[in-house]
């Protein structure tokens, strides 16, 4: 075989391979994206556990609803210092179900209370009532 | 319960707002810059070029790569780009008869899908699981 058609043979190979080896790379890619995303759902279903549990223990999970994305407070409320003090059990029911965590799933969650974002702030423990007022009626039912 | 909560018509439960951030992010982050190659497969009435498919997933994976929070995704998705540049390069200036390049137009056309799909479950991590905002319009402290 002359040498000039064996080195055109072999660059027109080059760009199948690099592209195979760019799949390649790119589906390792995916699966560490993916199981990356299924650990952190992991943590949230554990903390979602971990605070419905704390809202029970504090009676709050009668108190509070969670509907059309609203955070509700049932019956009648007396006072400012009635709201105050509901704030502050969900504040402490919180801070009791990550420190059940290990500290590498706390620092996780810490990043995303600790958000810059005010609004994503809000959203994120919106969301963590959510779920655990959810897991409780779920376990109701 | 009251009656009269009892009476209050359900109100229609529309898609939260954390799915909307996400929805929002997956069609202007990351479905526009596929625009040029899903026009060029409409105008051309059939598949793209290799070429195009190579340098579309060369620089998709780079642009997507880098607005990455994570750094092994930011430095693997710079090298799959860095390889279909390269493929890219090679493909231009070889024999279209040649076996090689089917092969290039089904590594590039998986390789945007699987982009897309490493960025999306990125993205619904920090949309979805983690409340972070999109985008942040005229509200102090945003992200």
């Amino acid at each position: 075989m002359n040498i000039s058609n064996f080195i055109a043979e072999i660059t027109n190979l080059i760009p199948g391979l690099l592209s195979t080896l760019g799949l390649v790379i790119a589906a390792y890619t995916m699966h560490k994206s993916s199981s990356f995303l299924r650990y952190r759902l992991q943590i949230e279903r554990k903390l979602a556990h971990n605070l419905a549990l704390e809202l029970k223990k504090r009676h709050i999970e009668s108190q509070v609803s969670c509907e059309l994305n609203r955070l509700e407070i049932r019956g009648s409320l007396d006072s400012d210092k009635d709201i105050q003090e509901i704030e502050s059990e969900i504040h402490s029911a919180i801070m009791s179900a990550i420190q059940q965590l290990v500290e590498e799933e706390q620092l996780l969650i810490k990043e995303s209370l600790e958000q810059p974002s005010k609004q994503g702030q809000f959203h994120y423990i919106r969301k963590l009532l959510n779920n655990s007022l959810q897991e409780l009626s779920h376990q109701k039912a | 319960m009251t009656d009269n909560a009892v009476k209050k018509p359900r109100a229609i439960k529309g898609v939260s707002e954390e799915l909307t951030e996400f929805f929002t992010c997956l069609i202007l982050h990351m479905l526009v810059p596929l625009l040029p190659l899903i026009i060029e497969t409409w105008k051309m009435k059939g598949a793209p070029t290799e070429a195009t498919l190579a340098i579309t997933a060369s620089m998709y994976s780079i642009s997507i790569g880098l607005s990455s929070r994570n750094k092994a995704v930011f430095s693997l998705a710079l090298f799959v780009g860095i390889l279909f540049s390269m493929a890219f390069g090679f493909s231009i200036g070889t024999d279209t008869s040649v076996d090689s390049l089917p092969s290039v137009k089904f590594g590039a056309v998986v390789t945007i899908l699987l982009v897309f799909g490493i960025h999306a479950c990125e993205r619904y991590n920090k949309h979805v699981v983690e409340c972070i905002p999109f985008w942040n319009f005229g509200k102090r402290g945003a992200s």
